[in-house]
């Protein structure tokens, strides 16, 4: 009786305790906090297909010395074959996406099936009047040029990637089947008491947030899946996890996927960036910025076959840290799990799996070696007026903004006197470190009265009986007769 | 009276028929995986239109040939052979299916539909050839309409629990076969 009431004393006491995160501070590199946005369906070449040239700016000084990614800039006959999207307008019809649609598209590394893969959206592509802000963020920090989606489909698949590392499926489906907890990077963190959480749109989903069907068990942690506004005040009482997800996905718009406006997605990116760098962490933090799958949208570099998986066309990377390299561009060959990958590297902990060991790890992006940078402010005025928390309601004539004006930034540092090249790759993986991983064989979660096992037990059964009816009848028949 | 004989005919023999074929195609959907190759509305035509075609030529196939054990033999193999070159195609064009492939495809897969009605007709064999020619055409449309049914639950749910498809559908045909079976 004593020992249970104490038990329930110390529950009850723990409650009101803050969750301590040890391990947060076991890292390979300054890097304590990595923070990982997440968006929808667009390509590098449709958001920047023509970075950094903006002819309407007037800093055209700071233009011309800015790095210039592998983009439709080198190929004018490409770039007539696009349209940009018209200064004003912020969407596009929505492109037919799927693993069929995108295997069009690719045609055997041709590419050029996109308008009957996807259709005449999908050969658009943006420009500064509508991404300025987001042109700022790669102007100041990092962007990643050959960072690939890892299938060559539409979410699901490249999602699963994106947590696991692996995905069981070609295409937007069920579930069934789901990957388990234990080989998610969720379950690789927990098991390594690595803190994490994951920031949604709203409080009321944590336990029916649609991402979550594909990781079976994800229920089971409802304490690691909090708001967007958690997200904010843990952000600025400094009790923020050592890997956060920031998911855009099913709040009406955010998540930039198309047909929605693009603009609602870019002032949350902002206003989360302006919250990041304003924050008691910012000096050990990195955010990843990422979309998830193609979207159907041009491109222009054949994807390469990644650790035998034939990957997607390429998504834009950017990654914002005090040690991202100031207007850096990394042609080093990456893909959603790149992201794993530097997870493991820096908390010191084995490769996800087999295809995590051997991805490359975006380290050119960072300077180790200078101290950190100092935050940024990125405030545009009326020109794109920042929203004041994470909900909030767009201004009421997007065509009155001058988002063209918003790029480009002065860079934070003089470019020409940076200590480190500003283009790079380096092949570094984590296989070529250790051999060691967290999951050594891939397993799907399938319930048994959804498999087809189950479903072809049921058929024979549906059979055998009908057969068993015939010969009933058949011999009651026969009986009758005589 | 013959009306109800019909009737009967219809309820107890057509329409169990129309689902246990219905639920044999989502099964083999399922199974193929052709159903992940679907979410492009280009492919809902040949999709439709083999299944459409398919379901009512095999089902009347079942209804209007010999009911002997021999022919529901030569069917299920036919039915198995065509499910297999279904399979076959599917894995050779990596799940990558042009408009041609998913109509062969489709058409293969309702070929399920004959050695389902030439057992239920096993069960009834007193049915004239138009009782069981309309039985024919009735499993097919019933069919066609399942399939209809579920596609746009399916779709207007996020495509996602697929197997609920197949596993209600064999789940109701067990029990009608079940009942069928203790019916004099």
């Amino acid at each position: 009786m004593v020992s249970t009431l104490s038990i329930v004393i110390i529950l009850v006491l723990s409650a009101g305790i803050p969750r301590a995160y040890a391990s947060s501070e076991d890292t390979r590199t300054p890097i304590k906090h990595l923070i990982n946005i997440f968006l929808e369906n667009h390509t590098f070449d449709n958001y920047f297909g023509t970075y950094p040239i903006d002819s309407s700016s007037l800093n055209q000084g700071i233009i011309a010395n800015l790095s210039t990614p592998v983009n439709l800039l080198q190929n004018s006959s490409l770039m007539a074959e696009l349209s940009p999207i018209a200064a004003g307008t912020f969407s596009t019809p929505d492109p037919i996406e799927g693993n069929t649609a995108y295997h069009i598209e690719w045609n055997h590394g041709h590419l050029n099936g996109f308008v009957e893969g996807s259709g005449p959206p999908s050969m658009t592509y943006y420009t500064a009047a509508q991404l300025g802000p987001i042109w700022d963020l790669a102007e100041e920090y990092s962007l990643a040029d050959m960072y690939f989606s890892p299938e060559l489909s539409e979410s699901d698949p490249n999602t699963m990637y994106y947590l696991a590392g692996f995905t069981p499926v070609i295409n937007d489906y069920g579930p069934p089947p789901s990957i388990p907890f234990s080989q998610s990077i969720f379950g690789e963190l927990e098991s390594y008491g690595v803190s994490w959480d994951a920031f949604i749109p709203y409080q009321n989903q944590s336990t029916t947030y649609s991402e979550w069907n594909k990781i079976s068990g994800m229920n089971n942690y409802p304490g690691n899946i909090l708001p967007w506004s958690s997200f904010v005040s843990d952000l600025s009482s400094g009790k923020l996890p050592a890997v956060s997800w920031l998911f855009s996905q099913d709040d009406n718009g955010t998540d930039q996927g198309p047909p929605s406006n693009i603009i609602p997605g870019e002032m949350w990116i902002m206003y989360m960036i302006n919250e990041i760098e304003e924050s008691p962490t910012w000096n050990s933090t990195a955010v990843t910025i990422t979309w998830d799958d193609p979207g159907g949208y041009f491109d222009q570099v054949p994807p390469p076959v990644i650790n035998g998986v034939q990957s997607g066309f390429r998504l834009p990377l950017i990654v914002v840290s005090p040690f991202a390299k100031e207007d850096y561009v990394s042609n080093t060959v990456l893909t959603h799990s790149s992201i794993l990958a530097f997870i493991d590297y820096n908390w010191e902990l084995p490769a996800l799996n087999q295809y995590v060991s051997r991805v490359n790890v975006p380290l050119d992006i960072f300077d180790f070696n200078s101290t950190p940078r100092g935050s940024l402010t990125f405030n545009f005025g009326t020109n794109f007026p920042l929203p004041q928390g994470p909900y909030f309601n767009l201004p009421s004539s997007l065509q009155q903004l001058n988002i063209a004006s918003t790029f480009p930034m002065p860079p934070q540092y003089n470019l020409g006197t940076l200590p480190y090249a500003r283009h790079g790759a380096a092949n570094f993986t984590l296989s070529s470190v250790s051999s060691e991983v967290f999951v050594t064989a891939n397993t799907v979660d399938v319930p048994f009265y959804a498999s087809t096992y189950f479903l072809a037990i049921l058929a024979v059964a549906n059979i055998a009986l009908l057969c068993w009816g015939v010969l009933i009848r058949r011999g009651r028949g026969g009986a009758e007769r005589r | 009276m013959i009306g109800r004989k019909f009737a009967w005919g219809f309820a107890s023999l057509a329409i169990p028929g129309s689902i246990f074929s219905t639920a044999l195609l989502f099964l083999f959907a399922y199974w193929s995986q052709l159903v992940n190759t679907i979410g492009d509305t280009r492919q809902l035509g040949p999709l439709f239109l083999g299944i459409v075609v398919g379901s009512v030529i095999f089902s009347l196939v079942g209804w209007l040939s010999r009911s002997t054990w021999f022919t529901l033999s030569l069917e299920t193999i036919a039915a198995l052979l065509l499910l297999v070159s279904s399979y076959a195609l599917i894995a050779a064009d990596s799940l990558v299916l042009n408009g041609t492939t998913i109509l062969i495809t489709s058409f293969a897969m309702t070929s399920v539909s004959a050695p389902v009605g030439t057992m239920l007709r096993l069960y009834r064999e007193n049915y004239s050839v138009p009782a069981r020619a309309a039985f024919g055409a009735l499993q097919g449309v019933f069919s066609i309409l399942f399939v209809l049914a579920f596609s746009i639950y399916y779709e207007t749910n996020g495509q996602v629990i697929f197997f609920i498809g197949p596993l209600v559908l064999l789940a109701i045909s067990l029990v009608s076969f079940l009942i069928l079976s203790r019916v004099k």
